[in-house]
């Protein structure tokens, strides 16, 4: 049993052709239950597949196998008893049609071989300074060209990588203060309604570390009443005088 | 002036076909000579030369004659474009059935063809024109001169013919090869 490398098949089709050529099938009259098989078997055998290639030979395998059910079933068969609609039809078709533009393939390698060892003239005529009508200026740039150059240039196009941050500068000095200015005249605070006063995170961070401070100087106290209480802010009249 | 000496410095200086319709331009005085026979006469001349005018891309070339390769490639850098057998088929298939959609040719193919037909189009050996009305516009492809000249074709009547393709039992041929005309 020799083995077959799928990279060596320009597709499944390919590989159905080869089968079909190798067993001298009647390309009119596959025995599709046999060539199933063998397809899904050199699938099989080729453990990695190459996931590029490997949905179109699965594709196939699917419509095979697909088609070898639809051949279990009773067919129409028109007055003589010949069936009609033979499933088998669309794929003779494709592969009848892959066949000849292989074939046509092949026969264009021959004259690429033939026509290998000609040399043309080549195009090393500066016309840079001529001054050209546009439709002949034009006339060797394709419609890729264009959009092939247009994405060049807009993959060169000097791009504006820097950009500038502003560094926000909240002391906890001023902080400090801010929290003293929301005190009432009762000198109480409470702690969610300052927060809110708070406009970003750094400010959030900056006016806890000041509450921090606070505490430790002992120029606030503060107090919750219940579990997930509000938090009470309390100024500290005694340590500040 | 001789016309078959301006012809002459004509085809050396160009890269691509030389026309019968380029003849216009150059002689304006309204009698333009037959492209036809002064290619004919040169090639009598050039009898005991290394070049010849090559009828291809409708249109005339001057080409360096077979024999010759084994010196030219030496001295010229880098291989000449050999197209793969994938190539091969995606522009076998858009030479008969051109303008064609990439959809068409990979149906016909049973595999993607992304790849190829964007290398076919850096090598200039097809190109895109216009776009179909089925639904998403898809690009349409043919064939272009330089696929002409890297065949050594003089126009797409000198594709293959269905008697020359072998193994070919199918009345779809017939078809594929009206079309191709």
């Amino acid at each position: 049993m020799f083995t077959i490398k799928l990279e060596n098949f320009e597709g499944p089709l390919d590989l159905l052709l080869y089968f079909i050529k190798r067993d001298k099938i009647d390309i009119y009259d596959i025995p599709i239950s046999k060539i199933t098989k063998e397809y899904i078997d050199t699938i099989n055998r080729a453990k990695q597949l190459n996931v590029g290639i490997a949905g179109e030979f699965i594709l196939m395998a699917s419509m095979l196998t697909r088609l070898k059910t639809r051949m279990l079933l009773p067919r129409k068969e028109d007055e003589e008893g010949f069936e009609i609609d033979d499933p088998r039809n669309s794929l003779v078709d494709q592969l009848v049609q892959y066949k000849t533009f292989k074939n046509i393939a092949k026969k264009l390698r021959t004259i690429q071989n033939d026509n290998k060892d000609i040399f043309y003239r080549p195009n090393d005529i500066n016309i840079s300074d001529i001054e050209y009508s546009p439709e002949e200026f034009l006339r060797e740039v394709s419609l890729f060209d264009i959009s092939k150059i247009f994405k060049e240039a807009l993959s060169n196009a000097p791009t504006d990588d820097t950009f500038y941050i502003e560094r926000q500068a909240i002391s906890i000095v001023e902080q400090r203060q801010f929290i003293i200015s929301n005190f009432n005249r009762k000198g109480i605070l409470l702690l969610n309604k300052l927060v809110k006063k708070l406009n970003n995170k750094l400010e959030i961070i900056v006016t806890f570390l000041a509450l921090l401070e606070m505490i430790k100087t002992g120029e606030i106290i503060c107090k919750q009443k219940d579990i997930f209480g509000q938090i009470e802010i309390k100024l500290n009249i005694t340590a500040k005088a | 002036m001789n016309n078959e000496l301006i012809i002459e410095s004509l085809l050396f200086v160009l890269s691509n076909p030389l026309k019968q319709s380029d003849l216009k331009k150059i002689f304006d005085n309204g009698d333009t000579p037959s492209l036809e026979n002064i290619v004919e006469n040169l090639n009598k001349k050039y009898a005991n030369h290394a070049f010849e005018i090559k009828n291809v891309g409708g249109g005339y070339m001057l080409v360096t004659k077979k024999e010759f390769e084994p010196f030219i490639a030496k001295i010229l850098p880098g291989k000449k474009l050999m197209l793969s057998n994938a190539s091969l088929e995606v522009l076998a298939i858009i030479a008969y059935k051109q303008p064609i959609n990439r959809i068409d040719i990979e149906s016909i193919r049973g595999v993607d063809c992304k790849g190829v037909i964007k290398n076919l189009l850096t090598k200039k050996l097809i190109k895109i024109r216009g776009r179909d009305n089925s639904p998403g516009k898809a690009l349409l492809y043919c064939t272009t001169e330089e696929y002409l000249k890297h065949f050594g074709l003089n126009d797409l009547s000198d594709m293959p013919k269905h008697n020359e393709i072998s193994e070919i039992v199918n009345s779809d041929e017939d078809k594929i090869n009206s079309e191709a005309i």
